[in-house]
Parts: structure tokens; C-alpha cells; sequence
């Protein structure tokens, strides 16, 4: 119980988002309708993706730290899971503007800023695979790994307050708390972004074991 | 009057790093006019596929390719070109952090005449749209200096690699885009000569990254250079 509370919790979180996203009481709005549904899943997995690779950053950096192996593969598991995060991201994203923006892709410095984010980790993997040595791979992807969030930083949320965007709390529009967030939103949503973060770092933790092993029988 | 003769000293020993990388470029003067072949062919290029470019957008966002391309391909050569005795040389030698400010500096300089020289080539071809010269050499000295501070490291990283050349562009591109943007913003802001009151935040937006670009490869390159 002490070491596996924390998935019981994932578990009743992600039933409780999915409950409430699909059944729960939602405020009528304009336009948005019950796409505001939406908010449960789009927002809160691009809210985990920048938290896991935030957490993928620091293994980097402890990795340059200690030179351990195990650092470099949990960072590297952090950003393949980020990754599909991502993905799940802006298919949600695309969905969304499809029925609000009236197509799935439009020219706004927030989706600018998220496919360079793809692009950016997508290289990353790129990266890793062109490395053949081991210590080598860690030691670039590393480097390349902190670069990459830094820059990911000023992408994502500097830039697009610099310019006019579609989004809420952009250029006019009204923000995030003030229009469509209501107490009984809110309920769900913070909790969604608990949920959706230890969904993903469950995925993540399995998929290191998995590849602990995998090298343990590579080397036997 | 702390440390002065310090920060004189590695100023003086970033200017032989300089020296050095202009006398390797002299001794291999044929490379930098592969580049120079590259700019007049594609520019050259350019107007026959174009023709007279009539739109001030067109004519702004091609230049920029054209430009971010020679300069992705000039950059990719700064470590290439170091044999692993020269690379271990420096290594007993210098700091690496006086090796990634020298290439950057050097970087930087050279993309500058090549930008500029595309620009004249790009004129006598393509027809010159730019209305204040003196706002566009700008943006052509802001957009160097971030090519370069993005470029250097990244080719840096991608000389561990199995296939430089291709790593370079995949690892510098997306990176290079918010920089892109706002240098094609200001550029064209000189093409259609913009008041100066609406360009100001990109130049700060432009100075921070470049900050940013330079501090980071500044920590990290060290790093790199651990073998």
C-alpha cells in the first residue's frame, strides 16, 4: 500500500476527469458549446507534457552532473513519453480549433510555438539514434536536452505575448480564469492535470524498468 | 580596478583564436568560395524561376532562405574542418570556452559578408525593394549574430554524430524559427520603412534570444568538450 497509493490515486483521478469530462455539468458559452469538454484533456495533457519534460531537463542535468547511465535513460523515457503527450496534445488542440476556429490548423503563435516544440524533442530523438557510442549519446543528448527546454521556454511562453493570439488571455480575448473556468470547472481541471502528470510518469517509470532489463540481458 | 589584466588576457587570447580561424579559413580559401558559388547559383536561380519580384513579402521571406541555408551550410564546416590532433591541441591549449566565442565571433563576421554580398548579388537580380538600407543592415547583424550563436553550438553537438551535415539542419532549424520570424519581421519593417517605435520589441525580443543562445552555449560547451 505504501509504495502503490500514488496509482490507486491516478486511477480514481483519470476515472473522476473522464466522468466529469464527458457527463459533468458544463457552463453554456458561445460558440465553444460543449467543446469546453475539451478543456479537461487538451489543456491538461499539454499541461503534463511541459512538466515531464521539465522533469527530463533535470535528469539531464544530473546526469552532466554524475556521468550516470540511469539518469540519461529516465531523461530519455521523460521525453518519449513527452512526446506522445504532445502528439495527444495537438490532435485534442486540432479537434478543438476544428469546431471553434472553423479548421484544424490556423496561424497562431501558440500552435507555432507548440509544433516547434515537437520538432525540437522530435530532433532530440533523432539525435539519440545518429550517436553510436553510449557514453557519447548521453553525454550530446544531455547538452542538446537542457538547450532545448530553454529555448522551449522563450517558444512557448514568451513569444506568443509578444503578438496577438487566438487563444484565451491573448490579444483581447478573454482569459483562462475570468470567462469559462467556474468553481465547478475548476474542480476538474486541476485535478485532471494531477491525473493526466502521474499517468504519465507511471508510463514512464514502466517504460525505464523495461529498458533496465533490456540492457541487463544485452550485456549478460 | 579588479581583474583587468585578466579580462585583458582572455580578450587577447580570444583574438589569436580569431586569427588562428582566419588564417585556417585563408589556407582553405576555395571552401568559402563554394559558398559564395552556392549564394550566386541559387540567387541566380531565383530569377529565372521569379523573374522581377514584385511583392515585398516574397521578396523579404526569400532572402532569408537563401541566407539561412548558406549560413547553416558555411557553419557546418567550423568543427568539421578541425582535424581530432588540431581539436586535441586546443584542448591542452585554451579553454573551451574561449574556442566557442572565437567560432561564434568568426561565425558571426563571416555570415555578415555573405549576407551582405547575397543582398548586392540579390539587387542586381531580383531588384531591391529595401527602403532604409541602414534598418535592414541591421536586421542583417541582429540575424547573423543569432545564426551564429545557434549554429556554432549545434554544429558543435552534431560533429559527434554519424551524419553531420543532416543532424545540423534538423537540430538548428526549429530552434532557428521565433529568431527567423522576428528577423523577417524586421526586415521587412525596413523594406516598407516602418516607423522605429513599432520595431523596438523585436529587437529587444532578438537581443534576448541571442542572450540567451550565447549564455547557454557558454555553460554547456564545455561539456562537449569533455572526451
Amino acid at each position: 500500500m505504501r509504495k502503490y497509493w500514488w496509482k490507486i490515486l491516478t486511477i480514481s483521478l483519470i476515472t473522476y476527469t473522464l466522468i466529469q469530462g464527458f457527463l459533468g455539468t458544463t457552463p453554456s458559452l458561445p460558440i465553444l458549446n460543449e467543446t469546453i469538454r475539451n478543456l479537461y484533456f487538451h489543456v491538461t495533457i499539454w499541461f503534463s507534457m511541459v512538466i515531464l519534460l521539465f522533469f527530463s531537463m533535470i535528469y539531464s542535468i544530473k546526469y552532466l552532473n554524475d556521468f550516470n547511465l540511469k539518469n540519461d535513460l529516465i531523461a530519455n523515457e521523460f521525453v518519449n513519453t513527452g512526446v506522445f503527450l504532445g502528439v495527444l496534445g495537438i490532435m485534442t488542440g486540432m479537434l478543438w480549433a476544428n469546431f471553434t476556429w472553423g479548421k484544424p490548423w490556423v496561424n497562431d503563435p501558440k500552435l507555432n510555438g507548440a509544433a516547434i516544440t515537437m520538432l525540437v524533442y522530435l530532433a532530440y530523438i533523432v539525435l539519440r539514434s545518429s550517436i553510436s557510442d553510449n557514453e557519447k549519446t548521453a553525454r550530446i543528448s544531455a547538452i542538446y536536452n537542457i538547450f532545448a527546454f530553454s529555448m522551449m521556454l522563450v517558444f512557448i511562453f514568451i513569444l506568443p505575448r509578444l503578438t496577438d493570439s487566438l487563444h484565451p488571455g491573448n490579444g483581447g480575448n478573454p482569459a483562462f480564469n475570468q470567462y469559462d473556468l467556474d468553481n465547478n470547472m475548476r474542480a476538474v481541471f486541476y485535478p485532471a492535470v494531477i491525473g493526466w502528470t502521474l499517468l504519465s510518469l507511471w508510463i514512464t517509470q514502466i517504460r525505464v524498468r523495461i529498458n533496465q532489463i533490456k540492457n541487463q540481458l544485452n550485456n549478460e | 580596478m579588479l581583474n583587468l589584466s585578466k579580462i585583458k588576457y582572455k580578450m587577447n587570447h580570444i583574438f589569436y583564436l580569431l586569427k588562428k580561424e582566419f588564417q585556417l579559413e585563408y589556407k582553405n580559401i576555395y571552401s568559402l568560395f563554394g559558398n559564395v558559388l552556392f549564394l550566386v547559383a541559387t540567387i541566380y536561380l531565383c530569377n529565372l524561376i521569379f523573374g522581377e519580384i514584385n511583392n515585398s513579402l516574397v521578396w523579404n521571406s526569400l532572402y532569408w532562405i537563401i541566407v539561412l541555408f548558406t549560413s547553416i551550410q558555411f557553419t557546418t564546416r567550423s568543427f568539421l574542418n578541425e582535424s581530432q590532433i588540431n581539436l586535441i591541441l586546443y584542448y591542452t591549449l585554451t579553454k573551451p570556452e574561449y574556442i566557442i566565442f572565437s567560432k561564434t565571433i568568426y561565425n558571426q563576421i563571416v555570415i555578415i559578408v555573405l549576407s551582405l554580398f547575397a543582398y548586392l548579388f540579390y539587387c542586381l537580380l531580383l531588384g531591391n525593394m529595401v527602403e532604409n538600407i541602414g534598418l535592414f543592415v541591421i536586421a542583417i547583424i541582429c540575424g547573423s549574430s543569432i545564426f551564429s550563436a545557434i549554429l556554432s553550438t549545434m554544429s558543435a553537438i552534431a560533429i559527434n554524430t554519424n551524419n553531420p551535415p543532416t543532424l545540423i539542419t534538423i537540430l538548428s532549424i526549429p530552434l532557428l524559427i521565433p529568431a527567423l520570424l522576428a528577423i523577417t519581421q524586421l526586415s521587412h519593417a525596413a523594406i516598407i520603412n516602418l516607423p522605429l517605435v513599432k520595431i523596438w520589441p523585436l529587437v529587444v525580443l532578438l537581443l534576448t534570444l541571442n542572450f540567451m543562445n550565447l549564455v547557454m552555449g557558454y555553460i554547456l560547451f564545455p561539456y562537449l568538450w569533455r572526451e
